[in-house]
């Protein structure tokens, strides 16, 4: 790859649409939570999960939201009201994958050994929903847009007891309206079955 | 316009910042109501919900036996119990409706007791300005509406009966702006050339800027358009005195190590 002289402009257009993607963000996320509560969820993350560092500059920019809902009429005051319901997420990811190198809405189905949990996922437990699709010591079976993850022992301590979970891929860019979040991802949810 | 001439923003603008809630206020408001009532605010106010059947069908047939000017508007009323965002009277209404914009509700009751503050005591100002209203009605229906970005409506309607009560002569009812978004974008369909046209659409145009709408996808041009992915060369003559940093110039793979050094 060769350097060709620049000013960077691209760079400026770039954030730009980051921000204005952000902006769009913002709006889903409100939606997700009215769209959930009319279809008998509540979300039990208000503020979506992410990763953030100063000294890590992958960290700098958030480009992975998480958010957690259950089958409920009002949000959990504590962990007990939600072990024994199944924790679905749902994940935007701004990164593209290796095949499709656009930004992608996943839905998710996890399991956690519960003993492992005393108190309700916060905004900082990202990694926890995160890792079981992208980071190492799973078994991460993909088939298109449908993926699978499993954990073995020794994994599955550091990260809160997952056991496993199932998702699907949705491009972002096809989640067009309130409508659409009602049938894509809440209607989705009964999909995923272990 | 109206937040200024009551005195809501400073002749200088200086307290604008802290005064956005106002200005939305003033800006909706004050505009929508150059229109006869049923051009306008009857389809905005249609968008209030009550928790009681009853008191919806009630608050339908009184908003469609409104015509034309007859309501009156004040907006901030001086009032012992605070000044509610906006009074709307008619012969036999009265409306009052409490704004939010970014921030929530101000002065909540410390909760102590199990039970909610009875309204005449209570410092939330829902409870305020219920007891306000029931006050001010007489011999009038009394509505309270509470209208806020659609998180915070609903937080505060869930809320009714566990940290506030209102008085049991006023009608509460709540309604999202993300709401009167939708409602104003199906108005402007149908809406008259010429004056209705305009003030609707502005009003559309303002809740749209300030993010006030429903999800509508990832649609604008922006994102339509190509960024060419070059590498540049970073310089900076006054911090390295004239040399050059380069990056990459190699396709960098990832879990290799390299070095960047100044030339």
């Amino acid at each position: 790859m060769s350097i060709k002289p620049s000013n960077g402009e691209s760079v400026v257009q770039a954030k730009n649409i980051i921000i204005e993607t952000y902006e769009n963000l913002s709006i889903l996320f409100s939606e997700l939570d009215r769209v959930g509560e009319q279809e008998g969820y509540v979300t039990i993350t208000p503020r979506f999960m992410r990763y953030k560092s100063d000294t890590d500059y992958t960290g700098w920019l958030t480009t992975n939201f998480i958010k957690l809902y259950v089958k409920a009429t009002n949000p959990p005051a504590s962990i007990e009201e939600i072990r024994e319901l199944p924790w679905y997420g749902v994940m935007v990811d701004l990164n593209g994958d290796e095949e499709e190198k656009i930004p992608l809405l996943t839905i998710v189905q996890y399991k956690y050994d519960q003993t492992y949990w005393r108190r309700l996922p916060a905004v900082s437990d990202h990694w926890a929903f995160w890792a079981p699709f992208f980071g190492d010591g799973f078994e991460i079976n993909n088939d298109g847009r449908e993926w699978s993850s499993t954990s073995s022992e020794g994994v599955r301590k550091k990260h809160y007891g997952f056991e496993k979970a199932i998702a699907i891929d949705i491009p972002l860019f096809e989640v067009k309206s309130p409508e659409d979040i009602r049938i894509k991802v809440f209607e989705g949810f009964d999909k995923l079955k272990f | 316009m109206i937040s200024e001439i009551k005195g809501k923003i400073s002749q200088s603008g200086s307290n604008l910042s802290d005064r956005f809630e106002d200005k939305l206020t003033g800006d909706f408001f004050g505009t929508i109501r150059y229109l006869p009532f049923e051009e306008g605010i009857k389809d905005i106010l249609s968008q209030v919900q009550f928790n009681d059947t009853k008191v919806t069908s009630e608050w339908h047939k009184m908003l469609s036996t409104q015509i034309g000017f007859v309501a009156n508007y004040t907006f901030w009323p001086k009032h012992p119990k605070g000044e509610i965002d906006l009074l709307i009277e008619f012969e036999n209404v009265i409306i009052g409706i409490e704004v939010k914009y970014i921030s929530g509700i101000s002065s909540e009751d410390e909760l102590t007791e199990i039970e909610p503050m009875n309204y005449k005591e209570s410092v939330h100002q829902l409870s305020r300005y219920s007891d306000m209203l029931e006050g001010k009605a007489g011999n009038r229906k009394a509505y309270l509406v509470f209208l806020a970005p659609y998180d915070i409506q609903r937080d505060v309607q869930r809320e009714l009966c566990v940290k506030y009560i209102v008085s049991p002569l006023v009608n509460i009812g709540y309604v999202s702006w993300e709401d009167l978004h939708t409602a104003l974008v199906i108005m402007m369909q149908k809406a008259k050339q010429g004056a209705q046209q305009l003030i609707l659409t502005d009003a559309e145009q303002l809740l749209r800027v300030k993010r006030l709408v429903r999800f509508s996808g990832f649609s604008k041009e922006v994102f339509l358009q190509y960024i060419p992915h070059f590498p540049y060369v970073y310089k900076s003559e006054d911090v390295l005195l004239g040399s050059t940093w380069s990056w990459s110039e190699k396709h960098l793979v990832e879990e290799q190590p390299y070095v960047y050094k100044t030339k």
